[in-house]
């Protein structure tokens, strides 16, 4: 829903990174398979926002992060792809997240 | 086309970053949404200053936030300090309700957006310049987004009304799994719809498991004292801990 108002603010920040917008290559971002961010969507608008900075050639990257949990029952630490998840090994609920959610820039490339 | 994997794909996984044949490689290591985060904590930092307890109260439209408000306020206000955060996308009705209460609120109109953000809040708060009481953030009536704005709150309120399936907790994931407090509202509407009250209250704790659960209805009455018992504890609890 906020891909759009996202890509805004990727190159928002890029920019403060950047002496020329013009001159990145590409913007390698990681997000998280729980950052309820629709990364196709990211893809499609990214290009959209680029061009409104003059920055056409910057191209995103995105590294998908895969979610990982600590069960806060018997520790057993187990991949998930949605938030409702029972532990595979005690089938309890409940749970610390150790990665998923991750959104943020990694690095950009310059020409 | 990419010289490590061979892909054309704008999308890919790698195990370390690598230059298409750049000159050069910057780190940036920044969140994206970390400006709405900045904002949270400074918002946090204000409400311990100033001795404020601040709640983010969240639902669908009409589930029944801002009756739940009024009632509230009606009756600890006597005793606690109240102030009111409003989010609407457009008008002030849910405001000019809540002045009706004669406590000091605020309207925030988020015009095409969905959601209060940090930076709302935080402008919102300079108008107040409100002190040593209970904030209640109303938000805009969404189970979606405002999930991905922390406002710098201690608790997150979800409401659930009997007439929006117990199968919510599911459908929404995040929300819920942020959720500090539940209340299943309009108890008094359980005859006339097929909602299943254990059944939603057993999501909503599968994915937060510290949930904390009411069930009453505003309009009635009934269940609604245990609320405030518990926002009464909650203030106390804070300014314990703020004196300590």
């Amino acid at each position: 829903m906020h891909e759009l108002s996202v890509c805004r603010q990727i190159m928002q920040t890029v920019g403060q990174f950047v002496d020329d917008v013009r001159q990145i290559d590409r913007i390698n971002i990681a997000v998280g398979e729980l950052a309820a961010i629709d990364t196709a969507s990211l893809a499609f608008w990214f290009p959209v926002v680029a061009g409104e900075n003059e920055a056409k050639d910057a191209k995103l990257v995105i590294e998908h992060v895969a979610a990982l949990a600590d069960c806060q029952h018997c520790h057993h630490r187990f991949p998930l792809k949605k938030r409702l998840s029972a532990c595979p090994n005690c089938q309890q609920y409940g749970y610390q997240l150790l990665s998923g959610e991750e959104l943020s820039i990694k690095t950009i490339e310059v020409k | 086309m990419c010289g490590v994997c061979g892909c054309s794909q704008q999308e890919h996984q790698h195990e370390h970053p690598h230059a298409h044949d750049h000159q050069q490689i910057i780190a940036v290591e920044r969140n994206i949404l970390a400006t709405n985060e900045k904002f949270a904590e400074q918002n946090a930092t204000l409400f311990q200053q100033q001795q404020i307890l601040a709640l983010n109260l969240l639902s669908s439209p009409g589930s029944g936030k801002t009756s739940l408000l009024e009632k509230t306020i009606l009756k600890l206000k006597q005793a606690i300090n109240i102030a009111v955060i409003e989010g609407d996308q457009y008008s002030d009705r849910d405001a000019e309700r809540i002045r009706r209460c004669q406590v000091p609120t605020e309207q925030v109109n988020t015009g095409k957006t969905c959601h209060l953000d940090a930076h709302h809040i935080a402008h919102a708060m300079d108008h107040l310049q409100f002190k040593r009481g209970i904030l209640m953030i109303e938000n805009v009536g969404n189970l979606v987004c405002p999930a991905l704005f922390p406002l710098g709150e201690h608790y997150k309120v979800v409401l659930l009304s009997v007439t929006e399936g117990e199968d919510k907790p599911v459908k929404y994931q995040e929300m819920f799994a942020q959720a500090d407090v539940l209340i299943i509202n309009k108890i008094d509407l359980l005859p006339y719809v097929d909602f299943d009250v254990e059944a939603a209250i057993a999501y909503a704790k599968k994915l937060s498991p510290q949930l904390k659960v009411f069930q009453l209805s505003v309009k009635s009455g009934e269940g609604i004292e245990e609320w405030y018992q518990w926002l009464q504890q909650s203030w106390q609890a804070s300014i314990n801990a703020l004196t300590a």
